[in-house]
């Protein structure tokens, strides 16, 4: 009596079935990759400078055009340049005492082409407080506070002056 | 004729596949779950330590202390120190926990703060805390934070620049008083 054996297609197709049943069970779960852990990020700036520089004087300066920045450490620039942005259109704006956007401008930072105007500036000062500023990039505008506050980003500019308005009422009307 | 796999064979292989998945499932979602764990509370650690640091920055560097509304489990703080977030010079601090229990640091320029008038910045601090005290004794401020987000916060310090003025007072006090003091303890 012949027994009747599996082909190797067949066992092929039932290996296949398996490895996806098992792929579809395993994205189920968020596996927390590197990026996850150790992003290197534009929200997660001010913890960087705050980490690496902790009762110094630290800047994170982008000239124009945006694409690589330079920390200034205590006056002294470091030797490796931070690439942030993947677009060179970038944007700073401060906020007014009332919460009103307006494009911020820098002075020229860079002593070779005094020229070279700076589009973003993180400034961390020795007591860990960071210079308020808006960031405009691809990822939205993104509010960097003073504190220790967590880094938000809104989608647009009005919706950031909202937030703020909000809040700044709540304090006034207060209590 | 070749031999072929039976279908007991090819079952019974399956089903240790199975077994070797299911264990490993388990391991990786535990693992995933022990991980969560750890990020929240590593965040809760750090978000008390910039409690601290704001705390300690601005009041070794006290130069004035109103303590009001101490009937409440909340005091509110008005303080001036040389401790700046606003490239201000000795700014106008007020600590206060509104009605959503939220810390907020409030800082402006120059004039006595009145909140209702003036231009001030404001930062939040912390969130559902429940306690905000301070307590003075010969120049020692004691400084008690509760909140359901962190472990409390107990600081002991003498800001220095008071510290000057209790030694005219007192000068028997004095050496002490000069001295920078940090502690930090928790209360049950």
């Amino acid at each position: 009596m012949m027994k009747k054996a599996f082909s190797l297609l067949e066992l092929i197709l039932v290996v296949v079935i398996v490895g996806i049943v098992y792929t579809l069970a395993l994205s189920t779960m968020k596996v927390p990759n590197k990026d996850d852990i150790e992003a290197f990020t534009l929200e997660t700036l001010p913890q960087y400078l705050r980490d690496n520089f902790k009762l110094l004087d630290a800047k994170i300066i982008c000239n124009e055009p945006c694409g690589n920045c330079r920390v200034l450490v205590d006056g002294a620039f470091l030797d490796e340049e931070l690439s942030l942005f993947q677009e060179a259109d970038v944007k700073s704006y401060e906020l007014s005492y009332e919460g009103y956007g307006t494009e911020k401008e820098y002075l020229p930072y860079d002593a070779n082409d005094p020229y070279k105007q700076a589009c973003f500036v993180l400034h961390k000062w020795p007591n860990g407080a960071i210079e308020e500023v808006v960031l405009e990039s691809e990822k939205g505008f993104i509010y960097y506070k003073a504190g220790y506050e967590k880094v938000k980003t809104y989608k647009s500019l009005a919706n950031l002056q909202d937030a703020y308005k909000k809040e700044l009422n709540a304090i006034r009307s207060g209590q | 004729m070749r031999r072929a796999f039976t279908l007991v064979e090819l079952m019974i292989s399956v089903i240790l596949l199975s077994i070797i998945v299911t264990f490993l499932y388990q391991s990786v979602a535990q693992l995933q779950n022990s991980n969560q764990k750890l990020i929240k509370s590593t965040n809760k650690t750090l978000e008390r330590e910039d409690l601290l640091k704001v705390l300690y920055n601005d009041f070794i560097n006290l130069t004035s202390l109103d303590i009001i509304d101490k009937s409440d489990d909340t005091d509110v703080l008005v303080l001036q120190s040389t401790n700046s977030f606003y490239k201000m010079s000795m700014p106008y601090v007020r600590y206060m926990v509104d009605n959503d229990a939220i810390l907020r640091r409030i800082e402006s320029a120059g004039v006595q703060l009145d909140y209702e008038n003036s231009f001030f910045r404001f930062d939040t601090l912390a969130t559902e805390v429940k306690t905000l005290k301070v307590y003075e004794k010969d120049g020692h401020y004691f400084i008690y934070v509760k909140s359901d987000n962190m472990q409390d916060i107990y600081l002991d310090i003498i800001p220095p620049a008071l510290g000057s003025k209790n030694e005219e007072d007192n000068t028997s006090k004095g050496s002490e008083a000069g001295s920078q003091k940090k502690k930090e303890g928790e209360t049950s």
